[in-house]
């Protein structure tokens, strides 16, 4: 009962705050900053997949069709956290920044034989840099030094519904309430210290539907597909500007800012499971996202079609009788390639990412870690590369409610 | 106890940290930023030359005397005019004294304009008139007769700028001998009472002079005037005489002091632009440069100053939505062949907002709000055909800008300060001058 409290609190908590991830990348400085990796560190450990993974002790954020596989203990509360070490370089020398952040608050629950409800609470993106640049004095060969800054970013908050067709088939739908403002500031130095804080909040609902098959093709032989279609969905913004001189903010002057409404692109992913001898598994995830299609984002970058591609291997404890609790254990590996979706400078900024995890089973709770080592801006022509490590962990608490409501 | 811990741990993470916030440095093609900053230097600006009714020229310590002939202003003349307050109405040993002489000595300002190489003729007249003020001040048009006669004349060569110039002006013994035997006899005791005999000397220049010098009314130009006592006088007027002893063998030497009063004195600054490039300048008739050769005029003690208009200014608020106008500079060059080692060009300029009738409206100040800020010659260069004064217009610029009535103020440009009227010319180029064009460069932040 305890616990229930506590998660109560860290819930209601999570839910009146808008809660930001940082992520002190430069590159979050574009579009609606940087998408966080909000995923279980269990998803994350499979090279970022698992439309094709089912859900029984967890929160698969990737399909909102996978939480059909939750049994009898039939809640689940999901709490995750990032912990990144990020070391920037480019030609003008190399930085490094180390953040940690949750990603995300989820809970899911078994209502009936065949119908399951979740909700959850994700940072989605973040924008956070402090990026130091000249600014052109057009008409003219000179500069001023201009300095950007960048905070906030969208959260979304979303009720998931999970609907088992029969033992194979499943079908999921979510919605979401994108959410957040972000803040962008140009401090120009000029004779005078200027200071051009533009915020903008976005709000919008988003759609997504899921949904998983599964066959046995021989005792010891499983074949999952899944696929999800995230609907396109407008961001609706909203925004003012203040312009202030050498600090002196009791004098600011505000004005609205016209901004335009951007938007979230359609996204499509596949994904395939196989299981054998209930200990080996594979999965593979391709998502392609029309980023060609979005338009009117704050910053002037170029949009193109983003393809992700994630292979996870996952080695599970089988059948046998399990003694110890590191016999229990799950071992994962995994890449992901993102081919990302803007140009800077006419270079993408594509990603590579490779993974390794444990999953630990304790009692009522399934706790997931993983690390994970990546690249951001794999391509030669691109003039900032990131390489970061990361450390992921999930803490998944199961539990039994309304026990006597229904029987498997 | 796993439970709680791991609680824990996950409690962590909700509390988002970043050890560094170091700024990241990147070149500006990998951002652009969605302010803008744009430099406009092609904004009309509207010069002319206009002339003050008159200006003050009293009460600046200063006697301006001399002539400028040429071919931009025509003629100019400057008498100065002045009262004597002596320094005692009485006499040493009043009944045995004997008058000697009568002296005026003339301390040089470092101020000067024109031909220094040429004899510089100037002439003592007596005063017939009183000099009264006119509300507090006198004007470079106000009149005071003074006798025909002159008492006194010199004839030098201008020696601005050395310590030990001073003019001496034996003025005529006759004068001396009535004033002296107005003090011995004991006739006047107060200033009011003198001032009806004596009532003050104008400096009257020789009209073939062509420069203009400064003698200052302050104890701060004292020269020595004697090479053995070491003696040193400001502008003064010296009487000269002495006692003889009861046996009338020892002679003892005084001297009595009539100084040039600060506050009754003016400088009448007259003006003939009669076949000069100005011909037809008045107070009530100002000429656009385009009519000067796309040139403006200035000229101190006279009263004609350059008035700059930006009659398009306000249509910059409609480049951006939400602008600040980051600096405005704006910049005139002298013209060539109108400035000469004798002719210099006034350092530093001055500027104020006028209105529609050329009335200062306020000075120009820095941010403070007080410090009054003026524009330097920049002669940096080696060719003077770059030297420039740089007027700093930011504040104009915003005020006119963020105004919600048109005010249609101007900007005034003096060659000296609102207070020291009396130095300084200068011909500047406008927009369209060909070699020496004036230049309004307005950097405009859009946000």
């Amino acid at each position: 009962m305890n616990k229930k409290i506590i998660i109560s609190i860290l819930f209601s908590g999570a839910f009146v705050s808008e809660t930001y991830a940082q992520n002190s990348s430069p590159y979050s400085y574009f579009g609606i900053g940087m998408f966080n990796n909000v995923d279980n560190a269990r998803n994350i450990a499979l090279g970022n997949t698992g439309i094709a993974l089912d859900a029984p002790d967890y929160i698969n954020s990737k399909n909102p069709a996978a939480m059909t596989s939750i049994s009898t203990r039939n809640v689940v509360f999901d709490i995750s956290g990032i912990l990144k070490h990020n070391t920037i370089s480019s030609n003008l020398g190399s930085d490094k920044r180390l953040n940690s952040n949750f990603t995300n608050f989820s809970a899911a629950l078994r209502i009936s034989k065949n119908i399951f409800v979740g909700v959850g609470m994700q940072p989605a993106t973040s924008s956070d840099y402090k990026i130091s640049s000249t600014i052109p004095i057009e008409g003219t060969t000179s500069e001023y030094p201009v300095t950007y800054e960048g905070s906030g970013g969208i959260s979304n908050w979303g009720i998931s519904l999970g609907y088992k067709i029969n033992n194979n088939w499943s079908v999921g739908g979510k919605v979401k309430n994108n959410f957040g403002t972000i803040v962008r500031n140009e401090i120009i130095t000029t004779t005078s210290e200027v200071e051009i804080s533009r915020s903008t909040r976005y709000t919008g609902f988003s759609y997504n539907l899921g949904t998983q098959y599964k066959k046995d093709f021989t005792d010891n032989f499983q074949l999952t597909l899944g696929c999800i279609v995230n609907f396109g969905s407008k961001l609706v913004s909203k925004g003012e500007v203040s312009y202030t001189e050498n600090k002196d903010y009791t004098n600011s002057v505000t004005s609205k800012l016209s901004s335009k409404d951007s938007s979230l692109p359609f996204e499509m992913g596949l994904g395939i499971g196989l299981l054998k001898n209930e200990k080996y598994r594979m999965t593979f995830d391709f998502t392609q996202s029309n980023w060609d299609k979005v338009k009117n984002t704050e910053t002037s970058e170029q949009y193109y079609k983003q393809n992700t591609y994630g292979l996870g291997f996952e080695i599970l404890p089988g059948r046998k009788q399990i003694e110890k609790i590191s016999e229990a254990f799950i071992y994962r590996f995994g890449v992901n390639y993102d081919t990302g979706y803007y140009k800077i400078n006419k270079a993408k900024i594509d990603k590579l990412e490779a993974t390794i995890g444990l999953g630990i089973p304790l009692n009522k709770v399934m706790l997931n870690v993983g690390y994970g080592y990546g690249i951001h801006g794999v391509q030669k022509n691109v003039s900032i590369k990131e390489n970061y490590h990361m450390l992921n962990i999930s803490m998944s608490i199961l539990d039994t409610w309304f026990k006597k409501r229904y029987l498997d | 106890m796993y439970k709680q811990l791991l609680l824990c741990i996950s409690l962590l993470f909700l509390f988002s940290c970043e050890d560094e916030t170091n700024t990241y440095e990147v070149g500006s093609s990998w951002i652009d930023a969605q302010s803008k900053i744009v430099m406009i230097d092609t904004v009309t600006v509207k010069m002319s030359t206009i002339m003050m009714d008159s200006v003050v020229t009293s009460g600046k310590s200063v006697m301006m005397t001399g002539n400028i002939k040429d071919q931009t202003f025509g003629q100019v003349s400057s008498s100065s005019l002045f009262e004597l307050t002596p320094s005692s109405y009485t006499l040493t040993s009043p009944t045995t004294a004997v008058f000697d002489s009568i002296v005026m000595y003339l301390t040089n300002t470092d101020f000067y304009y024109g031909d220094t190489l040429k004899t510089f003729r100037l002439n003592v007249h007596p005063m017939s008139d009183r000099i009264k003020l006119n509300n507090g001040y006198l004007y470079n048009k106000s009149n005071f007769n003074y006798s025909a006669n002159s008492i006194g004349s010199a004839e030098f060569y201008p020696r601005p700028k050395t310590d030990s110039s001073y003019v001496k002006i034996r003025l005529d013994q006759s004068y001396g001998q009535t004033l002296f035997n107005t003090l011995k006899n004991n006739d006047v005791n107060n200033q009011e009472y003198f001032l009806n005999f004596y009532k003050g000397l104008a400096l009257v220049p020789s009209s073939d002079n062509n420069a203009m010098l400064r003698f200052g009314i302050n104890s701060s130009y004292q020269v020595q005037i004697n090479k053995s006592t070491k003696e040193k006088v400001s502008n003064t007027v010296r009487m000269y005489y002495h006692t003889t002893s009861q046996n009338g063998t020892e002679v003892v030497k005084y001297t009595l002091d009539l100084n040039p009063s600060t506050s009754n004195q003016y400088n009448k600054v007259q003006s003939n632009f009669t076949g000069s490039e100005l011909a037809g300048l008045t107070p009530t008739n100002p000429i656009p440069s385009a009519n000067l050769g796309n040139k403006t005029y200035l000229m101190a003690g006279i009263g004609v100053y350059t008035k700059v208009e930006i009659p398009y200014l306000k249509s910059l608020k409609n480049l951006y939505e939400n602008y600040k106008i980051i600096d405005a500079n704006f910049s005139v060059s002298p013209v060539a062949g109108y400035y000469s080692n004798s002719f210099y060009n006034p350092s530093p300029l001055y500027y104020y907002v006028g209105d529609k009738l050329n009335h200062i409206v306020s000075a120009y100040t820095s941010t403070d709000g007080s410090t009054e800020i003026t524009a330097s010659l920049s002669a940096d260069s080696e060719f003077q055909n770059e030297h420039v004064y740089n007027f700093s217009l930011t504040s104009f610029v915003n005020n006119i800008l963020s105004e919600s009535a048109n005010s249609n103020y101007n900007t005034l440009i003096y060659p000296s300060s609102y207070s020291d009227v009396l130095s300084g010319k200068a011909v500047f180029g406008d927009q369209k001058n060909k070699t020496n064009p004036a230049k309004l460069k307005v950097y405009i932040l859009g946000y």
